[in-house]
């Protein structure tokens, strides 16, 4: 049974509509990626469900019950966590004070200060510096640890691997699969389309706000996927 | 494919009739009125035209003043001495007043503006402070206890009737020009470049529109308008002090208020803001404090509830614009469907 | 020469008063970008809540120290959470307005209530005491002002960077909408900001009250001081502000030595030269 139904989803900015109808499932323990170009609706369709853009109740269910449009603040206590686009780190906060942001939402669990250092160890001689004076992929991982400390059932990704290396990128995806055992289920957002199906359960691609494919990600090609994409575009 | 833009609709040649009708009337209006309304017509004319600016400030260049007394009170102080003490004439001695305040305001420009947002604000109040201290201290200016216009030439410029009249059509004219000042610049070039300050000023910024300097220009303007309404309304009182000549109350808190009632951003709204804040001030001013709170508790409501202003919500509701700014773009040829 | 000493002395001493004003002043700019332009209306309201409770409410005077702070806190709280809280965004405008009104209504109100006329708190003896040190008198009274003020603000920058609370305001100034992503109710914040500020500006309206006379119309010459303190000790700096608060109490000090009425006008003129010395804000800064 799916835990997050998103249905019939419109979004807008103002006057602009960003999501057309936008219809999604999500079961627990299940990584879904989301794929598309720039601007194409993604990170939008994340701050929906984060609670950032006014949404009707229902279009969002999260364990039976209709969240759409709640504040963000009362998402994340009801165990959905985002690392949201760009890190944005707070830059006068030390690392670990960004790490104890993320227990504001008073959910308890297993995620503890010491637990994400045991999945990022870089982070550990890092823990007074400050969130301005970290490299580009250690403040990915302290943006991660910090909706991890909210002890969260999903997970809204935005940007896996944007401004950073590839070397980097592997070190952060070898701690999926930790952070799934927790009982975490994750919606991530990456350009990188091979990265994309090979990383995750079930794959959305969005183009100019509408699902356009989808699938198990075991069964789609990034043919595929392209397909998809400049198949649109020729019409 | 052809367009043409306009910004008159046919409803504007109506609008064009009856302002240059209520035009003549007001020219012609010490002939229908006493000394007193008369004298009531000329403080709401100095206010319209000190609103006009306010708002071109504010409401377009977003440019926060809560100083604007200070060259009020510099344009009073120049008249007294320019036509009081120096036998200059009338007319240039107000022109010379609203010189006067716009060359003040120079260097308190250069001062202020780098400060932003609201720190521009109380900035510009503690150079109106100065101001009122350095007059206050000053003894050729009479110093605390302020001077009286010289009897024999406030006589020269006739008996107190024929005053009432004159310094009614110099406010009018004023007014006329603060309006008319303020309506060409912002369908000018320039006016874009200010509307576009207003709706975004990093996209401005990138069309190469230089945001400071045309915020500079309406802040000169804007003094030098006050300057002359300051002129003008002290004469009609013939006499200035500092506490009167550098009040934020008469000069700036008043003058928003009806900026705000009328809308923010709407030349017309200040029209009505006029007429709004004086019936108010008609029936209310015995109050003292309550009708001062009451001014400020409506002042609050209005940017909770509605903060375009009663303008604001008549433009949104029936798209009517009195003065015209608005460019239509107008299709006179029918598109063809095209494929894609 | 030593009663200029004696005059700069005083001035630093209540430059620590002026700290205080302007500390709340610059948390509540630091966090909602919201300048207050009825600050000083409120420490004035501060003052009478305290006139009125030592002087016909009879309150023994230590209780009313604690009570009005705290007095100050909560109607801090409610205007942020009832008015201000409404009107937080890029555009300054609507804020500002909102102040400037809630200004005119505090001054008239109490205008109304309490009558143009001076009024003083009377702390008794202490407010004549002094105290020589190498031929110089300080009045216990300046002293007591200055140690408070910097008490007060020690303790600040203690709750700022070593509480939880701190970390929530930091978080808050830096990033509102993460903040509430991370489950921070920033209203709530931007309130409990707004409440602090009230309670710094609740103590020094006591301190100040029993320093020199006021009026429903002292407001705004406290809402200029505050405001050329943030400006000169570098805004959103804590200690900035004491450094800011002495550098205008002494201005208006050497001011006041050589003509009284000079003293608040050399304040404004020191403040104009440093704000034309100092390019840091030109531009940039919302």
């Amino acid at each position: 049974m799916s835990f997050l139904k998103i249905s019939k989803l419109n979004a807008f900015y103002g006057d602009f509509q960003a999501l057309f109808d936008i219809s999604i499932c999500l079961y627990e323990g299940q990584k879904i990626a989301l794929i598309g170009p720039n601007g194409a609706g993604k990170s939008t369709l994340l701050r929906s469900i984060a609670g950032w853009l006014p949404v009707p109740r229902k279009a969002v269910k999260y364990n039976k019950r209709n969240i759409g449009g709640l504040p963000a603040n009362d998402v994340v206590s009801l165990g959905i966590a985002s690392v949201p686009e760009g890190r944005r780190l707070f830059p006068s906060l030390s690392v670990k004070e960004n790490l104890q942001m993320g227990q504001e939402s008073g959910r308890k669990g297993v995620w503890s200060q010491d637990k994400v250092m045991q999945i990022f160890p870089v982070l550990r001689e890092r823990l007074y510096h400050l969130g301005s004076e970290l490299s580009g992929g250690q403040q990915q991982m302290v943006a991660i640890g910090r909706a991890l400390m909210s002890n969260p059932r999903i997970v809204l990704f935005d940007e896996l691997s944007l401004g950073l290396a590839p070397k980097v990128v592997n070190e952060i995806a070898k701690a999926i699969p930790d952070i799934q055992k927790s009982g975490v289920s994750i919606i991530f957002v990456e350009q990188d389309v091979r990265r994309a199906l090979r990383l995750s359960d079930y794959v959305y691609c969005i183009l100019e706000g509408r699902i356009n494919l989808q699938g198990q990600s075991k069964n789609i090609t990034f043919e595929d996927v392209e397909a998809a994409f400049w198949g649109q575009k020729n019409d | 494919m052809t367009y043409s833009v306009t910004r008159t609709k046919n409803y504007h040649y109506v609008i064009g009739f009856v302002c240059v009708v209520m035009l003549i009337l007001l020219i012609l209006l010490p002939t229908f009125l006493g000394k007193a309304s008369l004298r009531l017509a000329t403080e709401m004319a100095g206010y319209m035209a000190l609103a006009v600016m306010w708002n071109l400030l504010a409401g377009y260049a977003g440019v926060m003043s809560i100083g604007q007394q200070t060259f009020v009170g510099i344009g009073g102080y120049a008249l007294f001495i320019l036509a009081g003490f120096s036998g200059l004439p009338l007319i240039p001695s107000i022109l010379s007043a609203g010189i006067i305040s716009a060359l003040f305001a120079i260097p308190v420009g250069f001062i202020l503006f780098r400060l932003n947002g609201a720190y521009f604000a109380i900035g510009s109040w503690v150079i109106a402070e100065i101001f009122l201290l350095l007059t206050a201290q000053s003894v050729w200016l009479g110093a605390g206890s302020g001077m009286s216009f010289p009897t024999a030439v406030a006589k020269s410029f006739g008996n107190s009737t024929e005053r009432a009249a004159l310094f009614w059509w110099i406010a009018l004219t004023i007014a006329i020009v603060a309006f008319t000042t303020a309506y060409f610049w912002l369908r000018s070039s320039r006016g874009l470049a200010l509307t576009a300050m207003r709706d975004d000023e990093t996209a401005a910024a990138s069309l190469g529109v230089d945001i400071t300097r045309n915020k500079f220009a309406v802040y000169l303007l804007a003094a030098a308008i006050a300057g002359m309404v300051g002129s003008v309304l002290f004469l009609g009182k013939l006499r200035i002090s500092p506490t009167a000549a550098y009040d934020i109350n008469e000069w700036t808190a008043s003058i928003i208020f009806i900026v705000v009632i009328g809308g923010i951003g709407r030349l017309e709204g200040v029209i009505i803001g006029v007429f709004v804040f004086f019936t108010l001030r008609y029936y209310l001013a015995d109050f003292g404090t309550y009708y001062l709170m009451a001014l400020g508790a409506i002042a609050i409501l209005m940017m909770i509830k509605l903060p375009k202003g009663i303008w604001g919500i008549v433009y949104e509701k029936m798209e009517i614009e009195i003065f015209p700014l608005r460019r239509n773009i107008i299709q006179t040829q029918k598109e063809k469907p095209s494929h894609h | 020469m030593i009663e200029l000493i004696n005059s700069i002395v005083q001035g630093i001493l209540i430059g620590g008063l002026y700290a205080l004003f302007a500390a709340g002043l610059s948390l509540v700019f630091g966090i909602m970008r919201i300048v207050n332009l009825s600050h000083g209306d409120l420490i004035v309201l501060g003052s009478f809540l305290a006139f009125f409770t030592v002087s016909t409410l009879t309150v023994p005077l230590w209780l009313m120290v604690v009570i009005i702070p705290l007095a100050m806190g909560v109607i801090g709280y409610a205007i942020q959470r009832s008015l201000l809280n409404k009107t937080i965004g890029p555009d300054v405008l609507p804020p500002l307005l909102i102040t400037f009104g809630l200004s005119i209504i505090l001054q008239n109100g109490l205008l109304q209530i309490f009558t143009a006329d001076n009024r003083k708190l009377d702390f008794g003896a202490i407010e004549v005491m002094s105290v020589e040190i190498g031929g110089i008198a300080m009045g216990w009274y300046a002293i007591l002002i200055f140690l408070i003020a910097v008490t007060v603000i020690t303790g600040l920058q203690f709750i700022s960077y070593h509480t939880r609370l701190g970390r929530l305001l930091r978080a808050t100034t830096d990033d509102p909408e993460i903040a509430k992503l991370m489950g921070v109710k920033t209203e709530h914040i931007f309130a409990i900001a707004m409440a602090i500020a009230m309670i710094i500006c609740g103590i020094a309206a006591i301190l100040f009250a029993a320093w020199t006379s006021f009026t429903p119309l002292s407001g705004p010459s406290r809402l200029l001081i505050a405001f050329e303190v943030v400006v000169i000790g570098g805004i959103g700096s804590i200690w900035g502000t004491l450094v800011g608060g002495i550098i205008l109490g002494v201005a208006q000090a050497l001011g006041g030595y050589f003509d009284p009425a000079w003293q608040t006008l050399a304040g404004h003129i020191v403040f104009v030269i440093i704000l034309v010395l100092r390019p840091i804000f030109v531009k940039g800064f919302r």
